[in-house]
């Protein structure tokens, strides 16, 4: 069985670690310049850190169990995480396809430039 | 030999600068990243000047920025915004890649490109434009407005060059 201690240091280095995480991909996002919408993934990690943090303070207080606490922490802020999730790893897809596009483009259009070049 | 050249340009003699670039260059496959005019005006103004432009492959960064309709042209590639340099330099590196032999790059303009992103990016985005190029043994010019000479960005850039002319 895991000791009461061992939770709350488990629990704060994960709070630490998704912290770290959300920095982690907000750097991705000004170093790159990727979509606005990769923020969603910064977003998702903070939230989680967030609620991670809140549940181990309610425990640590004692706070007695609410049923409303338990679907926030248990349903909503899971789902709010996977939506945000998706659509910061959705963007992510549509920039690299974007880049796919790109490198096809480059392609066909140097291909007339070489052609007319080819014509002298 | 390739080499990269970083050019202090005055408003005043902007165009004709670049239009005797390009003319000077001529022989060479020349990939023009434009972030300063659009590819229509940019066109029109390089033919008025007695340039094929057929011969020239642009990559224009900004038409969509400024809400130019899109337009199918057979020698130029549209990038979403000058913000986007990953884009910028995937297309440079593809045109460059399938282009042959004797080829240049210019950049149109640094000065630019600073309007919309941040120096530290530009720094980043020139340092690796300027060494892949080397690599890949591309002459590559940079046009800089003169106003801009004296920014910490642009010192740092013209450690980066082989020769800086004003």
């Amino acid at each position: 069985m895991i000791s009461r201690a061992a939770i709350y240091i488990l629990g704060f280095a994960q709070i630490i670690i998704q912290f770290a995480a959300a920095y982690l991909s907000f750097k991705i996002y000004s170093y790159n310049r990727v979509e606005k919408s990769w923020l969603a993934v910064t977003l998702g990690l903070a939230v989680m850190a967030i609620g991670k943090g809140a549940s181990l303070a309610f425990g640590a207080f004692d706070v007695p169990d609410l049923p409303e606490a338990n679907v926030i922490d248990g349903v909503i802020l899971p789902f709010v995480i996977s939506i945000l999730m998706l659509i910061g790893i959705g963007s992510m897809l549509r920039q690299f396809h974007s880049f796919d596009i790109i490198e096809r483009k480059a392609r066909e259009h140097i291909g007339h430039v070489m052609r007319a070049r080819a014509k002298d | 030999m390739e080499e990269t050249i970083l050019y202090f340009i005055s408003p005043e003699s902007y165009f004709k600068s670049i239009c005797s670039i390009i003319k000077k260059e001529k022989s060479k496959g020349i990939v023009y990243v434009t972030t300063n005019k659009p590819y229509s005006h940019l066109v029109g103004m390089l033919k008025k000047e007695k340039i094929n432009t057929d011969k020239i492959f642009f990559i224009d960064c900004i038409s969509s920025t400024v809400g130019a309709g899109k337009i199918e042209v057979k020698n130029c590639l549209f990038l979403e915004s000058p913000q986007q340099v990953t884009a910028l330099s995937i297309a440079i590196s593809q045109a460059m890649k399938i282009m042959p032999n004797d080829k240049i790059l210019l950049i149109d303009s640094l000065s630019a490109l600073l309007v919309y992103n941040s120096e530290d990016i530009i720094g980043k985005f020139t340092n690796f434009i300027i060494n892949k190029m080397r690599l890949t043994d591309v002459s590559t010019i940079i046009i800089c407005l003169k106003s801009d000479a004296d920014r910490k960005i642009i010192k740092t850039i013209e450690s980066f060059v082989d020769e800086v002319k004003r």
